[in-house]
């Protein structure tokens, strides 16, 4: 670990200013990515600055509006009564997130703002725990990673492919985004209430990330800016969606796929789809083309199939990725025609 | 930096580089060893402890983040030489092999079954998921668990 500055901000003013004043400086809330980058040398700010301490954490309910302070911890959320009654797949996608451990310590904006779990990102893909960096040393990935160091390739592309995207990639990146959260706030619509020197402004989840893997850009948040609070619409969707996510491991592992949304079915047909994908894309993945083709279709599995074959139109399939677009359908399929079986 | 922690009921002031995981703090500054460094980045929860009677893992925090903090460590656990219901269970159900992960495991347990999370096998397990036990003893952690919130000790 590089030395670096210490602050702590007690409001998030505070912390703006601190950043405006030293634009290289990282925020830490929960900690759980920005302590393990610094072990990692993937970031070596001159200056942290703590938010862990100020109070944008609370969780309210308006008629139609669900209000997610962005410090809030993610196990907070997921036990919240208002969340769980109003917007089921939250909970279902922070329950299946990280280790109860994780979800005490994490914030929900951390949460979106997380680094893939690329093993050519984090240079880990030798050991299943990885190489220990020393607490002095800034290490570099051992492994060829355009987004850890520009340039240098891609290490999956023709590598460990197993984990990878499959939409939205590009010649230089084909990481996943992992977060869970992220999903179902891509397809509830939620926006992120995000706080910088310039003042205040409103981006819809969709838009944090880049349409296509872009290695050098992480998120569209400019510099200094934090995410005070995460606002979800609350009706119908909220009420229906659910999430379902496909893992190695029973418990406490990243989606290989995962699935969340909802349909509603009048005189016998789809009359309304909301449907998004993780673990498919270097962000949230809202399946708007296969929304478009479920509409008018029987709910039956069939039109499931052929709706996520037209989100897949583009797809990039590799020999180590392709039984994606198979546990694409079945998730969508479960997700959309047997939610209550969904756990 | 002085940071001011309370850990197992006593304070303590330790000047510390701010590049300190509460983990160094702990283990290396506080000599309390029970505290097990595993993977050093959150993947096996051997160095779960309670702040502010919450779990957390210990390697993922800075030790500047917490001053002002209460911290509870395994060392903790045991009262005036009686060990708590939860390491009780552990030897009587011989919760363990070779006991390097057994202090996460014991404080994931007391959370768990503190948060009431510890209702099934199935229960026990998921909330517990954190915590790796390359002896594989989750059988016998499991019935650990469950005998302590059966007990509701």
């Amino acid at each position: 670990m590089e030395p670096f500055e210490y602050r702590r901000a007690t409001s998030a003013a505070e912390a703006i200013g601190l950043a405006a004043d030293r634009r290289d400086a990282v925020y830490l809330a929960g900690g759980t990515e920005v302590v393990n980058w610094l072990k990692q040398g993937i970031v070596s700010p001159p200056l942290i600055i703590d938010v862990s301490h100020c109070e944008f954490d609370g969780v309210t309910r308006d008629n139609d509006t669900l209000s997610i302070g962005g410090l809030a911890r993610m196990a907070t959320v997921a036990a919240h009564p208002d969340v769980r009654a109003a917007a089921p797949a939250v909970t279902q996608a922070l329950a299946a997130s990280a280790s109860p451990a994780i979800r005490q310590m994490a914030t929900i904006a951390g949460n979106l703002l997380q680094h893939t779990r690329c093993p050519y990102y984090l240079g880990t893909r030798h050991s299943a725990l990885g190489t220990r960096p020393s607490a002095e040393r800034r290490v570099p990935s051992a492994e060829p990673c355009n987004r850890r160091e520009a340039g240098s390739g891609c290490g999956a592309a023709e590598g460990d492919q197993r984990g990878a995207a499959i939409l939205g990639t590009s010649a230089g990146c084909i990481a996943t985004h992992p977060s869970d959260l992220g999903v179902v706030l891509a397809l509830l619509d939620a926006e992120l209430v995000v706080l910088g020197e310039a003042g205040r402004r409103v981006v819809a989840v969709e838009g944090l990330h880049p349409s296509v893997a872009d290695p050098g850009v992480e998120n569209t948040l400019i510099r200094g800016e934090l995410i005070t609070a995460i606002r979800v619409p609350l009706g119908r969707p909220a009420s229906r969606a659910r999430y379902l996510k496909i893992r190695d491991r029973a418990s406490f592992d990243f989606a290989l796929v995962a699935a969340a949304g909802y349909v509603v079915v009048e005189d016998g047909v789809i009359a309304e789809a909301r449907l998004a994908f993780g673990g498919v894309a270097a962000r949230p993945w809202r399946a708007r083309t296969a929304e478009a083709h479920l509409i008018g279709r029987r709910p039956i599995a069939e039109s499931v199939a052929r709706a996520v074959a037209e989100e897949l139109t583009g797809a990039v399939l590799l020999p180590g990725n392709r039984y994606k677009s198979e546990l694409m359908v079945r998730a969508a399929t479960k997700v959309l025609l047997d939610p209550d079986a969904v756990p | 930096m002085v940071v001011r922690i309370t850990v197992n009921g006593r304070p303590e002031a330790l000047d510390l580089d701010v590049r300190t995981t509460l983990l160094a703090a702990i283990r290396d500054h506080l000599r309390l060893t029970g505290t097990k460094e595993g993977c050093d980045r959150g993947e096996c929860g051997a160095c779960t402890i309670l702040v502010d009677g919450r779990p957390a893992l210990a390697c993922l925090m800075l030790a500047v983040a917490v001053d002002g903090q209460v911290v509870t460590t395994i060392e903790g656990l045991a009262q005036n030489g009686v060990l708590h219901a939860v390491q009780q269970a552990f030897v009587d159900h011989d919760a363990l092999q070779c006991g390097f992960c057994t202090p996460g495991q014991i404080m994931s347990s007391v959370a768990c079954i503190e948060a009431g999370h510890a209702g099934s096998p199935a229960e026990i397990r998921e909330w517990m998921s954190g915590n790796l036990c390359r002896c594989a003893a989750y059988p016998q952690i499991v019935a650990a668990v469950a005998s302590v919130a059966a007990s509701g000790r």
